[in-house]
């Protein structure tokens, strides 16, 4: 699974256009984390592949969109940005339900981003949907000579909350597709198996729900709101 | 011969019709009749035949027999065709049969049959050479599948033992055949005869006439130079000779000669005879009393469970004789050897009743189904209304509700008369819910108010389930008001006018639900906080009005407080105070004013307050919270930073949240659209700026970043100046531009950002539902008690449930969490509560009566017995039968003195003793069902005729006794 997304990368397979509204599913992601990890990078070297050392701090929440292919699927990712300072944490909980992945963001050069982990962690158990995938992220793996947290504590920390673990660069492009690609796949993932486990349900049930938290009215035109009910996951 | 006339004529009809095509103004020629064409009894003869020819019949049947028991377990199939094109002869045909794979081929079935005692067929076999013994015959003769137990069985199977006929039905446009006629039923019956002969098709026909559920048949079929008719009896009054098996032999020997004498030792005979066990019927000590106590309708606070009326279950126990010699078994009228105790083969079944209703189960879908009720509570109460201009006025709307309520009943009406805010109904019809029940039912939903102090009653609580999958299910905390409001909503629809029932007591809530928000008073039972996304949207507007409620209720608190007075309590838009230490932070305002007046004289020379007219006069700082660690304002060296009070995020529920998403969505994704998104988000960044500046007179917008967004105050290692990051120094960005327009004030003087009096009103226009909407949002927390219902009584049982709790869970989380919700899913979840719920309660009883059964020779044993009985419902041989423990446990379960017993109390029932084998004498029910297959072969019509098979089934119930015999003749030598 892993490989062959890997290839449609290398192809050059992945959607340019943003705004395309034609997709097979719709997945809705959280990018969180605290305030000036590098969210707002993160997200536009993802989907529009630059990069700024300044952009203006994020207000309470942003998105962007990018669709993808994952098995010949048209994947439409809307990934919201949140602002990270603590006075916006009660807005931005707000948000999280409904939100199939969430990418918890650290800055390696930043111990007090490190320590807050456990927190966000939290905040996801508390206010969002169950089957929510998370990954956490130590970004800023560019500036090793600032670094603070090392991998290993890092991915020890990952291990210990259940979660998958990357260090990666908005700055030098490091690991930053390979997160949502990840991200993607454990989604998929999860739906695929709550439709295995159960599979009377296959008609509207687990896939259609999973589906549907993610879509649920998202504001996207009735048009393709349609077309995206209708689909089933195949996963 | 018939087949060529056919063929004749329809080649003629083909011609006329052709010519007819040719030749139109000839058309007059047809009314003419033409007896050369073929009649439509011809015609329908004809499409009988194509019917076995379409479907490719076998001329022979394979030579095989069935499987013991594979008329239940085998897997039938079915083949349908109809007549549409003859008039008065429209029919539907259909062949059902059960494939070869069920069967074995004879050579390897004799074989492991041989020890058998000699049999039937091989006796007959002797008439035959091996190949010509015909399969049919061997199926009328197999006694592996008699008497199978099965409720979908068609019942020509186990009439006459067949694993493959044809059945011919009326259709439903056939007028005619619908009345039993003997003329009509011997035309079809002859024509069948003849379709049969014409195809050699060797698989039995039958017409079925009459109406179609006195299951009434003839029948035929021809192999091998046979012919066998089927024919039925159906009796209402049970002529005596009918009743004993000695009577019915003598009329099968009858039938098949009238020299009855000659063919007597060959007739064998499987006997079955059904005792039945009904919960109806039983009349154990207090055991009625006891299941009647579990179907007390239930008060409020609680869920129904159990059966709602006794015939759930019916407990058979099925005696047989397999294969016995019919005159070796003596059964007249006065004496008879069919005794249950003595027959050699016993098995039980318990039969769950498919029909009859469960309560928790009918419960959870009946509420569901209210889901669609389109029309308002307004609508429903509109039709209680009648003079609306009466309740204009204030005392008059209190004498309504006087009449509302009942008269006198003070308590309520001063609790609920404040809330007479608008035109309350004058109600004509006597009201839904009485007075009484009505003051109940609003203790138990508001339990701090008088009236539930005054009322001291403890109603009914859940517990709350351990699962931990539980949380998932979007509901409301057990027992919350959400919560107990389902359960009242159910109450009062099954125990109060229904819909209309419903609608009053929603309209009751509102109206209390109003009256706190006017009052101030918190709804009691609501999780608090702010909204829980987590929960059901009921749960989560409640929360909101109670956030309302406190909002406005700190500031009643905080403005009656204040030395200022500024707005009167009852101000339409009260003055924004955050948080009940308001008026705390205000004493504190006094003591900073010495302070700070001295020094703030230069504050207008800040850049940041350069903008604004009120920088120019020195500023009194307001607003203050606590201060910011050790921290001082920059340009103010010594000024210590102080944390403003801030307005709080306003409280959102899901729609809400949802409805701000979907405008960010709709603005575009680029930076105009960014810009114009962070527009839309800046109100509270603008609000937290100006209330910033007004704690901090002379601050800059470093100072208000330090506090805001530490982050990107970036100090050197060196520990001298600090600096803005690159991203907040960056001319024009929208924090710097927002700090430019933000003007120094106070949370108190500021716009709200909550305005707690409009989300009140729209959370209360919100509830103001359709009944279908007040159905719709209590069922998350109706689904909640049932499982929880549900579980607590699968945790009491030792049966093990056909549910899985973790599933169950998981599918109903997903109902609810599912935007569509899916009524399929919703009815496979409450058919398996419903199972669930049967057998729970079966066993249940069961296990009362056997704790009731007095002498039950192995207690334990027989408990488990039930327990596997009742999980596995599926027939159960008993080895041994009555003489096994377990054989013996029964015969007292259904001993009926062993029932009776409660009226002679002390005095041992007449009769009991011990039999010469040391057992106890049971006094069995007499059997409901008695049941006789006799078979032979003799020769028929003649003593010179080859012999053929004869069958005849019999059933005996009370009011009816069925014969269904198949005779054979031979036409060779008939």
């Amino acid at each position: 699974m892993q490989t062959s997304m890997g290839q449609n990368a290398g192809n050059g397979k992945w959607q340019k256009d943003a705004a395309d509204q034609n997709f097979d599913y719709m997945f809705k992601l959280l990018i969180i984390g605290n305030s000036s990890v590098g969210k707002t990078s993160f997200l536009f070297r993802y989907a529009d592949d630059s990069f700024t050392s300044a952009f203006v701090s994020t207000v309470g929440i942003d998105f962007k969109v990018k669709t993808v292919y994952r098995n010949d699927k048209r994947v439409k990712l809307q990934i919201w940005d949140t602002a990270g300072q603590e006075r916006y944490r009660t807005i931005t909980t707000a948000y999280y339900r409904g939100a199939m992945g969430f990418i918890l963001m650290y800055d390696i050069t930043n111990e007090e981003s490190f320590n807050s982990v456990q927190d966000w962690c939290t905040q996801i158990k508390t206010y969002s949907w169950d089957n929510a995938q998370v990954i956490l992220v130590g970004n800023k793996c560019d500036m090793e000579d600032d670094r603070v947290i090392t991998t290993d504590r890092g991915r020890q920390l990952a291990d210990q909350l259940g979660l998958e673990f990357f260090e990666t660069s908005a700055k030098e492009n490091t690991n930053v597709k390979a997160v949502f690609e990840r991200l993607v796949d454990i989604i998929c993932d999860k739906m695929a198996e709550s439709v295995d486990s159960d599979p009377s349900v296959v008609t509207g049930g687990a896939a259609g729900a999973a589906h549907k938290a993610g879509v649920q009215r998202l504001g996207a035109g009735d048009q393709f709101q349609n077309k995206a009910n209708g689909q089933q996951c195949q996963c | 011969m018939v087949t060529l006339g056919e063929t004749d004529s329809r080649v003629k009809y083909r011609k006329q019709s052709e010519e007819r095509d040719h030749l139109p103004e000839e058309t007059e020629m047809f009314e003419i009749t033409d007896f050369t064409t073929a009649s439509d009894w011809e015609r329908f003869i004809a499409r009988l035949e194509d019917a076995i020819h379409d479907w490719k019949l076998p001329r022979s049947l394979p030579e095989t027999t069935f499987l013991k028991d594979s008329f239940v377990t085998g897997k039938w199939k079915e083949c349908n065709s109809d007549i549409t094109d003859v008039p008065d002869f429209e029919y539907l045909i259909k062949r059902l049969y059960l494939p070869a794979a069920y069967a074995e081929t004879l050579e390897a079935a004799i074989p492991a049959t041989r020890s058998d005692p000699p049999r039937l067929s091989s006796l007959s076999k002797t008439c035959f050479s091996v190949n010509e013994f015909p399969a049919l015959f061997e199926q009328m003769l197999s006694m592996e599948n008699d008497f199978p137990n099965s409720a979908t069985l068609h019942p020509l199977c186990r009439w006459f033992g067949l694993a493959d006929f044809l059945v011919i039905t009326a259709s439903p446009f056939n007028q005619i055949d619908w009345q039993v006629k003997e003329d009509r039923i011997k035309l079809i019956q002859s024509s069948m005869v003849i379709a049969v002969a014409n195809t050699k098709c060797p698989i039995p026909m039958f017409l079925q006439f009459g109406e179609l559920s006195r299951l009434m048949f003839v029948g035929v079929s021809e192999v091998a130079g046979f012919r066998t008719l089927y024919e039925i009896i159906d009796l209402e009054r049970v002529p005596d000779r009918m009743k004993t098996l000695s009577g019915l032999v003598e009329i099968f020997k009858d039938k098949i000669s009238q020299r009855a004498e000659e063919a007597t030792q060959l007739i064998k005979t499987s006997i079955q005879l059904t005792l039945e066990l009904n919960p109806d019927e039983v009349d154990f000590e207090g055991l009625s009393d006891e299941l009647i106590e579990d179907r007390k309708p239930d008060g409020l606070g609680c869920l129904p469970f159990g059966p709602s009326e006794f015939d759930s279950f019916v407990l058979r126990l099925l005696a047989s004789w397999p294969n016995a010699n019919a005159d070796a078994i003596e059964d007249t009228l006065l004496h008879s050897d069919l005794d249950p105790l003595q027959a050699p083969k016993w098995a039980v079944q318990l039969n769950l009743n498919e029909g009859s209703s469960y309560r928790l189960s009918d419960t959870l879908m009946n509420f569901a189904k209210q889901v669609h009720k389109k029309e308002t509570v307004q609508s429903y109460l509109e039709f209680l209304e009648r003079d609306i201009a009466d309740a204009n006025a204030g005392d008059q709307a209190t004498a309504v509700l006087n009449r509302l309520t009942g008269e006198g009943d003070e308590r309520l009406r001063s609790r609920l008369s404040k809330a007479l805010y608008s035109r309350l109904p004058t109600f004509h019809l006597p009201v839904p819910i009485d007075a009484e029940s009505l003051n109940e039912i609003l203790a138990y939903l508001f339990p701090d108010s008088e009236l539930a102090k005054d009322e001291q009653r403890v109603f009914p609580a859940f517990s709350e389930r351990s699962e931990s999958a539980f949380k998932t299910i979007k509901g409301a905390p057990i027992n919350s008001l959400p919560f107990r409001l389902a359960l009242t909503i159910q109450f009062v629809f099954d125990n109060y006018g229904g819909l209309l029932g419903v609608a009053y007591l929603w309209h009751e809530i509102l109206l209390e639900l109003r009256y706190r928000w006017e009052n101030g008073h918190l709804v009691p039972g609501v999780e608090a906080g702010m909204p829980n996304h987590g929960s059901c949207l009921l749960n989560q507007k409640l929360q909101m009005l109670n956030c309302c409620i406190a909002k406005r209720e700190a500031g009643r608190v905080a403005a009656a407080a204040s030395n200022d007075a500024l707005a009167p309590v009852h101000s339409k838009s009260p003055v924004y105070y955050d948080g009940v230490d308001a008026d705390v932070t205000d004493d504190d305002d006094e003591e900073d004013d010495e302070f700070f007046d001295c020094v703030t004289d230069d504050s207008g020379s800040l850049p940041g307050e350069a903008q604004g007219p009120v920088a120019q006069k020195p500023l009194k700082p307001e607003g203050r919270k606590e201060l910011l660690g050790t921290l001082t304002l920059l340009r103010d060296t010594g000024m210590p930073l102080y944390v403003p009070i801030t307005q709080e995020s306003a409280p959102m529920t899901e729609d809400m949240a949802q409805e701000h998403l979907e405008r960010m969505v709709a603005t575009d994704d680029d930076e105009d659209g960014r810009a114009a998104r962070m527009r839309m988000q800046s109100v509270a960044l603008v609000s937290d700026m100006s209330a910033f500046k007004a704690a901090n007179p002379g601050c800059v917008f470093e100072d208000f970043v330090r506090w805001h967004s530490p982050r990107d105050w970036e100090v050197d290692s060196a520990g001298g100046e600090g600096h803005l990051s690159e991203r907040m120094s960056q001319a024009g960005s929208a924090w710097i531009e927002a700090w430019d327009s933000a003007e120094p004030k106070s949370v108190r003087k500021q716009k709200r950002l909550f305005d707690e009096c409009v989300e009140a009103e729209k959370v209360l226009s919100y509830l103001t539902l359709t009944i279908g909407g007040v159905f719709r949002h209590a069922l998350p927390m109706l689904l909640q008690a049932g499982l929880t219902k549900l579980f607590d009584e699968m945790d009491a049982t030792e049966i093990s449930p056909p549910c899985e709790k973790g599933a169950v869970l998981k599918s109903v989380s997903r109902l609810l969490s599912d935007t569509n919700f899916s009524w399929l899913e919703y009815e496979k979840l409450i058919k398996l509560v419903r199972l669930t719920e049967q057998i729970i309660s079966t066993h249940r009883t069961l296990e009362s009566v056997a704790k009731k059964t007095r002498d039950l020779p192995d207690r334990d044993g027989f408990r488990s017995f039930l327990r596997t009985m009742v999980e596995a419902r599926q027939l159960t041989a008993i080895p041994g039968g009555a003489r096994s423990p377990l054989g013996q446990c029964l015969a007292a379960i259904f001993d009926q003195r062993n029932q009776r017993s409660s009226s002679r109390e002390g005095s041992p029932p007449i009769g009991t003793g011990m039999d010469e084998k040391g057992l106890k004498k049971r006094c069995l029910p007499a059997p409901s069902l008695k049941e006789f297959i006799l078979r032979t072969v003799a020769p028929r019509p003649y003593q010179f005729s080859r012999p053929g098979v004869h069958r005849m089934y019999t059933s005996i119930r009370s009011g009816e006794v069925r014969i269904a015999g198949a005779f054979t003749e031979d036409l060779m030598y008939g």
